[in-house]
């Protein structure tokens, strides 16, 4: 399983890529492995506020629903709207194709909340 | 299950070693996929699979009124039919409401097998034993027994299926043991078995001796395979070595699901249980009507139904899970989901609900809406099952 150095992650397997005051947001490898195939991604529009650690969407696989938690709080300015038909991406890619939202961050601060990737893998290991 | 701690079927720890996803199901560790739920049900559409159900429950049921016995308590003709064929019934309660759905074999007059599902193994079994021990009391000759742990069961299944199996064995068709069984007539040959009969064969390269049913619960040709329990790990991984006889893949119980929900297979617990009775699950055709069966006299005060059960698919993409409301056109709740699921054959969100107003007109229902997590997702009644060319309206 593969987590990369250069993301933060939160405890409800979410990651975040920040570029600038910008951030890239998916769910970790981890998680695509957990739910199986993955064929519903419920996500906010352009324009949703969303906010660190509140649910701002659903994913679906063939067993089960899970919610998904904001690892930071942002501006919604993109959602990949390729997981409409081929939500499998989030399996396949899930740091690259399978990316959920594009956020401006609207608290800098709250990615100290975050772990590192070997923070990530610590916890994973113990939980 | 609340009085035992978690089962593992002889397989468990060949279906840890190959990374399958384990869940708790029915009080058992079992796999609910091994890669993944969609390419494991296109396989067995397509080529083959094999499923490990060594969770299931067997009872016996043995003596000179045995025959008697299995007509008492399963709704269906079982003593009528003949060896080497299997019958599917229910056990109702005095209420009428099932207590579970079953298929039993016929080995003789004197000699049947419940195969039985696994969540009511323990029930079932109190249950048998109680009428059993009121045909006692009553000087009958009846025994029943619970033999599920003495018993291995894989189910091959696909258009495919034959082509791994066939090759791999050779009939046994004399009288007397096959594996735990005692035939006492002769059986056919394993190819010349129709569906829902049984035969013996032996896997001659692993010497696997081993009862075979040409039954399943996926809407494909396919056997189900009972060995005794100790050579259940050999069995598995034979076949699983001439894998490419018929391109065979190990299944898990998530794709068991979704392929017996596309055939409109019943669940126990979903289109089942005991508020349920056969005419709401459009079962009446397993009840006799030439014999008499625990239940049959409440069902005679049950003049109409009570609930109707429906099919139906989704234009959305979200998946209906068991007990979420249905609504109507004007958003009035009109009953609850049983099964939800994506049907990977058909690529969209299928499902089936009980409508609490039995007479209600289905064509009426052409609009309706299921209440998902908040989200009124529109859907169609269908024809099923599925997996077939299948018509919408109805």
């Amino acid at each position: 399983m593969d987590f990369p150095k250069d993301l933060k992650y939160n405890s409800e397997h979410i990651w975040v890529k920040v570029t600038g005051d910008n951030a890239l947001i998916g769910v970790t490898d981890y998680a695509q492995d957990q739910l199986g195939d993955i064929i519903y991604v419920d996500l906010p529009e352009v324009g949703y506020e969303l906010e660190q650690n509140e649910s701002f969407g659903t994913i679906e696989s063939a067993k089960s629903v899970s919610e998904l938690y904001a690892p930071v709080s942002g501006h919604v300015i993109s959602v990949n709207d390729s997981l409409k038909d081929e939500p499998e991406l989030v399996n396949e890619e899930p740091y690259d194709a399978g990316w959920l939202l594009k956020v401006k961050l609207t608290n800098e601060d709250e990615l100290n909340d975050l772990m590192d990737q070997a923070a990530y893998e610590e916890y994973l290991k113990n939980s | 299950m609340n009085n035992s701690e978690t089962k593992k079927t002889p397989l468990y720890g060949e279906h840890a070693k190959m990374g399958a996803k384990i869940v708790e199901f029915a009080g058992f560790y079992m796999p609910l996929y091994y890669k993944s739920i969609i390419e494991e049900h296109l396989n067995v559409r397509k080529n083959s699979g094999i499923f490990d159900i060594s969770h299931m429950g067997e009872i016996t049921i043995k003596g000179k009124d045995a025959s008697s016995f299995v007509d008492y308590v399963f709704t269906a003709d079982v003593s009528k039919i003949g060896r080497g064929e299997i019958v599917y019934a229910l056990i109702l309660n005095e209420k009428g409401g099932i207590i579970d759905d079953v298929t039993v074999f016929k080995f003789s007059d004197d000699e049947y097998m419940a195969v039985v599902n696994a969540s009511n193994t323990q029930k079932d079994f109190a249950w048998v034993r109680h009428v059993q021990n009121d045909f006692q009391k009553k000087g009958k000759d009846v025994t029943v027994q619970n033999i599920s742990d003495d018993i291995g069961l894989l189910s091959v299944q696909g258009p495919k299926s034959r082509d791994l199996i066939y090759p791999l064995i050779s009939d046994v068709v004399k009288i007397g043991k096959c594996g735990l069984f005692d035939f006492k007539f002769q059986p056919k040959n394993i190819k010349d078995l129709k569906h829902f009969e049984f035969g013996c064969a032996i896997f001659k390269d692993v010497n696997v001796e081993a009862m075979i049913s040409r039954s399943g619960y996926t809407g494909e040709f396919g056997f189900e395979i009972f060995v005794p329990a100790e050579k259940t790990v050999i069995l598995w991984n034979y076949l699983l070595q001439n894998s490419n006889l018929s391109n065979l893949l190990p299944i898990g119980l998530g794709a068991r699901d979704t392929l017996r929900f596309e055939a409109a297979l019943p669940l126990y617990g979903h289109e089942l249980d005991e508020t349920i009775n056969p005419y709401d699950a459009g079962l009446e055709k397993y009840l006799s009507d030439t014999k008499d069966f625990i239940g049959k006299e409440a069902l005679k005060n049950i003049k109409n139904k009570e609930k109707r059960l429906i099919f139906f698919k989704l234009s959305g993409k979200q998946i209906p899970r068991h007990s979420q409301r249905i609504l109507d056109e004007n958003l009035k709740p009109i009953g609850c989901i049983a099964s939800g699921t994506y049907s990977p054959s058909n690529k969209f969100p299928i499902g089936s609900a009980y409508i609490s107003d039995a007479g209600v007109n289905v064509s009426y229902l052409k609009d309706f809406f299921i209440d998902i997590r908040g989200n009124f997702e529109k859907a169609e009644v269908v024809s099923p099952p599925f997996h077939k060319n299948f018509k919408t309206g109805k």
